[in-house]
């Protein structure tokens, strides 16, 4: 042991020299944290399982989203022209006709292209049926291509009686691919295309087909449709326009595609038990992740309370000690976050070739990140309320 | 930096307690411990702090630590009147100006003893960029250069001390008090504990407060206070007072045995 001159020094040595911060929070929040085992891995879970039913959730509501709105996102008209009182896209009936010609003769318009969509019965080839949405149109004059094929081609239907359906609903049509036969509404069709994940929301299958022979099958009119899609000339005003056909179509409704989208969403999620549903899980995912994550941090402060007492005797700031809580709480949710979002990844995967659309973007994920940030921190505030309140005289005997 | 004691003129005391009282409870559950406590503390002497049990020492070595707060009186650190300062005003006072000694070490089981510290200086805020080093430094002071990289848990109760002491010298602090610091230490190690407390003392810029029940470690007092009943009875200096010298003596043989 040295002597008392290496002890001495002065009560002002130790604001002398150049300053940095030091790191020891993150290193006394990360110890602290992965000290006891068996508290981690109980916070640990609690996120986890937050962050994989946040993540189903909100990839769910992304994959409901896309598959209400596949059809209109596939589309190139600004307006369309729909039957007075339609909720959704995937819910249609038949305008009177005649509409397209009528459009045409507005000033603005460039072209106009029907769609034909109703549900229909399908007749599979070894018995038995199922319903089904037949979706016509023209898409050599800018109609609805399908899109996503991945056997035959979209030229093979322009023949005769053929169809293209989705892979995803092999099993509920009974085919196996190209040329298997079917009826829909008694008439016979085969299978000339096979497109990859185009799923419905109603879980009824999409058929594609040429306009003519989705207009007999839904026993429409010729020139009568469900929809007119109405592309605009360059440099068209869409609002003036929009005013402009809905004032010669007085028994239709004219919406700018992006507002038909809107309510097609609104429809499925906020007026029927699917939007709820999904509100519920995620608000029940992000409680059950507070509670789990502030309980444990909860029991965490309490066991190292004797600790925290002695940083405010050796004179820390609230402020430090709070930084100490909330870096536990943000280690917590980093690793909690990582586990999650990979198994969540998984998952997801597994479920690719299933007619549940659940959809994973960079945006949803950081999305995802900063909401368990948040959940971790709201969770730290139990913690931060009892450090706060720590009287350091008791770390003296008395 | 070494500064030796004067031998001239009586240093100015580095913090003084005039009148303190302390009163804790209310109504028929009031109890007033500390009744009109008057001392100072001056730089360059390790002073002992003795009583009985339930005499208020504990009680004073808090509020002259600035953790606690008393019920009337002033305390002076620092030439920092500390009646109405907020308590982050007293945190930061502690942290400039006081450290302390616990009975049962208060180090942190997840860090090494370098890290415990280190600790103690990153409270402070902005520190110096030799922060490190100054750490090592004060490890080195108290024999324990070898053991920088250890966790508490592999550490001897005397260590475990030594790593106290360190880390409450790395922060320079003005006024050092120690609660019962050989209370849980063998003899040997008791001793070497006081050894070191009393090199601490020397540095002519702090004081050391020492509360100790242990007649053991009398002979590194410079100055010794009893306190009975929330007042003092006593205050001596040993070195000065042939009296006083001699009754320590004898307690010290006492203890010894």
């Amino acid at each position: 042991m040295q002597g008392s001159a290496s002890i001495a020094g002065g009560a002002d040595a130790a604001a002398a020299g150049p300053r940095r911060r030091l790191r020891m929070a993150p290193k006394l929040a990360y110890r602290n944290l992965f000290h006891d085992k068996i508290s981690l891995f109980v916070t640990l879970i609690g996120i986890v399982f937050s962050v994989v039913l946040l993540s189903f959730q909100s990839g769910i509501y992304l994959g409901i989203e896309r598959t209400i709105a596949a059809v209109l996102d596939k589309t190139k008209g600004e307006l369309w022209v729909l039957p007075i009182g339609t909720k959704s896209v995937d819910d249609p009936s038949l305008l009177p006709g005649r509409e397209k010609y009528t459009v045409l003769s507005v000033p603005g318009v460039a072209n106009v292209e029907t769609l034909s969509m109703g549900f229909a019965r399908w007749r599979k080839q070894n018995g038995g049926a199922t319903t089904v949405l037949v979706v016509g149109s023209d898409w050599n004059s800018g109609g609805l291509k399908p899109w996503n094929v991945i056997d035959g081609s979209v030229d093979q239907l322009a023949a005769p009686k053929m169809v293209a359906v989705d892979r995803t609903y092999f099993k509920d049509l009974d085919v196996k691919g190209l040329g298997d036969p079917a009826e829909i509404n008694g008439m016979t069709v085969k299978v000339g295309a096979v497109t990859n994940k185009i799923r419905s929301f109603t879980t009824m299958p999409y058929i594609f087909t040429t306009l003519g022979r989705a207009q007999i099958m839904l026993g429409a009119q010729q020139e009568q449709g469900s929809y007119a899609l109405v592309s605009l000339k360059p440099d068209s005003d869409v609002d003036i326009v929009q005013e402009r056909i809905q004032a010669k179509l007085p028994d239709a409704e004219v919406l700018k595609r992006e507002d038909f989208r809107n309510r097609s969403i609104n429809y499925w999620l906020f007026h029927t038990a699917a939007g709820s549903g999904l509100i519920a899980g995620t608000a029940l995912a992000i409680i059950v992740g507070i509670v789990i994550v502030a309980q444990t941090l909860y029991a965490s402060t309490k066991d190292h309370l004797n600790e925290f007492a002695t940083l405010r005797a050796l004179g820390a700031s609230a402020g430090y000690i709070i930084q100490v809580i909330l870096l536990q709480a943000l280690f917590s949710a980093i690793v909690g976050y990582a586990l999650g979002m990979t198994l969540t990844l998984g998952i997801f995967k597994l479920a690719e070739n299933t007619t549940l659309n659940v959809v994973m973007t960079p945006g949803l994920a950081a999305l995802l990140f900063a909401t368990t940030i948040g959940m971790c921190m709201l969770a730290a505030i139990s913690a931060i309320f009892k450090v706060i309140r720590i009287d350091p005289a008791g770390v003296f005997s008395r | 930096m070494i500064q030796s004691k004067s031998d001239g003129a009586k240093p100015s005391p580095i913090l003084v307690a005039d009148g303190i009282v302390k009163v804790f409870g209310t109504g028929a559950g009031e109890v007033q411990v500390l009744k009109g406590v008057h001392l100072d503390l001056l730089p360059g002497e390790l002073t002992l702090l003795m009583g009985p049990s339930g005499s208020g020492k504990t009680t004073l070595l808090s509020i002259l630590g600035c953790i606690l707060r008393q019920t009337e009186g002033d305390l002076v650190i620092a030439n920092t009147k500390t009646n109405k300062l907020s308590a982050e005003a007293m945190a930061d006072l502690r942290r400039n100006h006081v450290g302390f000694v616990f009975q049962s070490y208060n180090l942190f089981p997840t860090l090494t003893a370098l890290e415990n510290v280190m600790l103690a200086l990153d409270v402070r805020g902005r520190m110096p960029a030799d922060a490190p080093q100054r750490a090592k430094n004060a490890l080195d002071s108290v024999g324990l250069s070898h053991r920088i990289n250890t966790y508490p848990a592999k550490l001897s109760g005397g260590e475990k001390q030594r790593v106290a002491i360190a880390r409450a010298l790395a922060g320079s602090p003005s006024v050092m008090l120690a609660d019962e610091p050989t209370a849980a230490l063998d003899s040997e190690n008791g001793q070497s504990v006081m050894q070191l407390m009393s090199d601490v003392s020397k540095d002519a810029s702090r004081a050391v407060l020492c509360v100790t029940h242990d007649h053991r470690i009398l002979k590194y007092a410079d100055r010794i206070i009893r306190i009975e009943d929330g007042v003092i009875s006593t205050d001596e200096r040993p070195k000065d007072d042939p009296v006083a010298r001699a009754n320590m003596e004898r307690l010290s043989a006492e203890g010894a045995h």
